[in-house]
């Protein structure tokens, strides 16, 4: 299941290409130019209470928040990731920045199993980022790195990361380095991975917060009102958006801030001020410094309103379906949800969405995304009638004589099903319009 | 009689000038009373909404031929094009040019240079249609507006890819985020702002 938007993964896609407008010619040298924008179709994050304290070493939780990503990557092939891993403002933004980059490294490594990546952050230390202290870590790559441990040691660690980075079948899940956006071609990860540091916070305190927090007694209150700000992101590309390596403007994972500066807001400055009121995205949108990254965020949709749509699945029989895998495609992006026990399956899409084809198996059902009338509107009992399998045709919110053997038909089985309501074809009928909610789940 | 004819969204001048039975727009173009509204946009197929043009009357020509046989008559039509530069995101020509083009929903002749694509069109073509990459792109023709209006600025940054929105609004933080990244990318000083020197690199970026 998708979920909110902090606490695990979430999704937007972009909104769709508008009509471009240009001018015709009868001179040699005037042209239109038409670039195809940078096109991030979803998104999926992972949170701070995946990685071990202070650290860049990734804890096997991560495996329940995956499972999204893991679906959303199925759903699109042909979608290049890119990986981007924020600090919070704490501290130096030089450090932040190789911080949050080492972050992004773990979870590119681990995606496409390079061990030696993580060998490397295991043996380079940087400030409080030392995986010798987490208990787990530590025992794990010990055994990867000391001497003699050589091939049996790197199975270990390979082994650490097929046990955490696996599907719903729990068989390993890895992502070809040529799937990213870089496709891998740069051996330090151009495009594929980076860390944003400090300047793309999700909440930036108010003046009176930072204030009391500067103390150190309230340093644990600080770093935990923080922890949101400490993420690492996913972004899905367009399908097939291919980029030529030296026109991506983000610093690789351990290079400094410089290239990052060229890139941020004119504002940036009064952006990263705390201000007289605490600031949070989505409702905020001015707590992110890096220009680059916010268009990103922005293209996703990320921090749009975004509206859950939630549907039960039923078979031919009115029989739940459960535990499996159902897709909807909104615009451009597909988008897995699975279905629960309870044969529900959610998606988020932007609220601006329209239309939807939701697809189960080999079935494609076209949606119309709009409010559901209210059930005492001739209306909301067709739409409810016709979202269950009962009517089919148009909704026009005329009581006749379809939509009223569609009624009798419902009630029939409402009273096979052992719930006695009287079998009256009217649709203003209160008991009908009660049956057709419960039914209906809205 | 001279005629004053208000430019309405979509009006470039060679229509205007079909609308009005003339063969081209050069005639209109060059009648002194359009002397302002050239020294104001210079392009005869950019103009705004709001502009009015003079439409000079139709000069008729007589010409004396027998009745009761056949006569040809042949008319210059100058040649209008839609010419587009196809780039990807990086700026590198885009390899795979589209392969089906419709203008108003009929398939039409193409010219394809590196990454540039010619169609041949007529005054009254509205829309072109073509699958670039996948992504269905819908491109309106005559509807780009001079540089010095805002809803030209905004046009120009989208088609290069900027996504500055939909509405004219130039204080949207949307439209403000596509200019400064545009000014970035052609080293300009990043303010956000559209002065004389982001609108000419715009122009000159855009082609037109």
């Amino acid at each position: 299941m998708l979920g909110d938007p902090v606490a695990g993964g979430s999704v937007g896609v972009f909104p769709g290409s508008r009509a471009l407008s240009i001018a015709p010619t009868d001179v040699d040298q005037e042209h239109n130019t038409l670039r195809a924008p940078l096109r991030p179709i979803a998104s999926w994050e992972l949170a701070d209470h995946h990685f071990a304290f202070d650290s860049s070493f990734i804890l096997p939780s991560m495996t329940e928040d995956l499972a999204e990503l893991v679906m959303l990557v199925r759903a699109n092939p042909e979608s290049p990731l890119a990986i981007f891993g924020h600090a919070d403002p704490t501290g130096d933004e030089g450090y932040n920045k190789l911080l949050s980059g080492r972050r992004a490294t773990a979870l590119f490594a681990v995606l496409t199993r390079r061990v030696d990546l993580w060998t490397q952050l295991f043996q380079n230390p940087m400030g409080r980022d030392d995986w010798r202290k987490d208990d787990l870590a530590g025992r794990l790559m010990r055994g990867v790195v000391e001497p003699g441990g050589t091939s049996p040691a790197v199975t270990l660690f390979q082994r650490y990361m097929d046990a955490i980075a696996v599907d719903e079948n729990r068989a390993a899940f890895t992502v070809a380095p040529a799937s990213f956006l870089g496709r891998g071609a740069d051996p330090k990860g151009r495009a594929d991975f980076q860390g944003c540091g400090e300047f793309n916070p999700l909440r930036i305190f108010s003046l009176a917060e930072a204030a009391a927090f500067r103390s150190p007694a309230n340093k644990e209150a600080r770093d935990e009102a923080n922890a949101v700000n400490r993420r690492v992101t996913v972004f899905l590309f367009s399908r097939g958006t291919r980029i030529d390596l030296a026109a991506w403007p983000c610093p690789r994972a351990g290079e400094g801030i410089g290239r990052c500066q060229k890139r941020l807001w004119s504002d940036a400055g009064v952006r990263r001020a705390n201000a007289a009121r605490r600031r949070e995205q989505p409702a905020d949108r001015d707590t992110f410094a890096c220009r680059f990254y916010d268009r990103l965020n922005e293209a996703v949709g990320h921090h749009q309103a975004i509206r859950q749509l939630t549907f039960r699945v039923l078979d031919e029989f009115g029989d739940l379906v459960v535990d499996t895998v159902v897709f909807l495609k909104v615009g451009e992006a597909t988008l897995p949800a699975k279905v629960g026990g309870d044969g529900l399956a959610t998606f988020r899409v932007p609220a601006d969405a329209t239309e939807a084809v939701l697809q189960i198996g080999r079935d494609q059902i076209d949606i119309d995304i709009a409010p559901l009338p209210p059930v005492t509107t001739v209306a909301g009992v067709q739409q409810r009638l016709f979202n269950l399998g009962f009517l089919a045709g148009t909704i026009d919110g005329l009581a006749g004589s379809r939509t009223r053997e569609a009624i009798i038909a419902f009630q029939e089985e409402v009273n096979e099903d052992g719930v006695a309501i009287p079998v009256s074809g009217d649709p203003a009928d209160p008991a009908l319009q009660r049956e057709l909610v419960r039914a209906h789940g809205s | 009689m001279a005629d004053q004819h208000p430019i309405a969204p979509g009006d470039h001048l060679s229509r205007v000038a079909a609308q009005r039975g003339f063969r081209g727009y050069p005639p209109l173009w060059d009648d002194p009373a359009n002397r302002a509204l050239r020294a104001k946009h210079p392009n005869p197929h950019i103009l705004a909404a709001g502009d009015v043009v003079t439409v000079p009357p139709l000069e008729v020509r007589e010409v004396d031929r027998a009745t009761e046989q056949r006569h040809r008559f042949k008319v210059t039509v100058p040649e209008l094009v839609a010419r587009l530069t196809l780039r990807r995101w990086d700026g590198t020509p885009m390899e795979s040019l589209p392969v089906e083009v419709l203008v108003d929903g009929r398939a039409r002749p193409t010219m394809v240079g590196k990454g540039t694509l010619q169609l041949p069109i007529g005054p009254n073509d509205d829309r072109i249609t073509m699958t670039v990459d996948g992504i269905e792109v819908t491109v309106r023709i005559g509807h780009l507006q001079p540089i010095d209006t805002a809803a030209g600025v905004r046009e120009r940054l989208n088609n290069l890819g900027y996504d500055a929105g939909d509405d004219d609004g130039l204080q949207t933080l949307q439209f403000r985020s596509a200019v400064e990244e545009f000014q970035c990318d052609r080293g300009l000083t990043v303010d956000g702002k559209v002065g004389p020197a982001t609108r000419a690199a715009l122009a000159r970026a855009h082609g037109c």
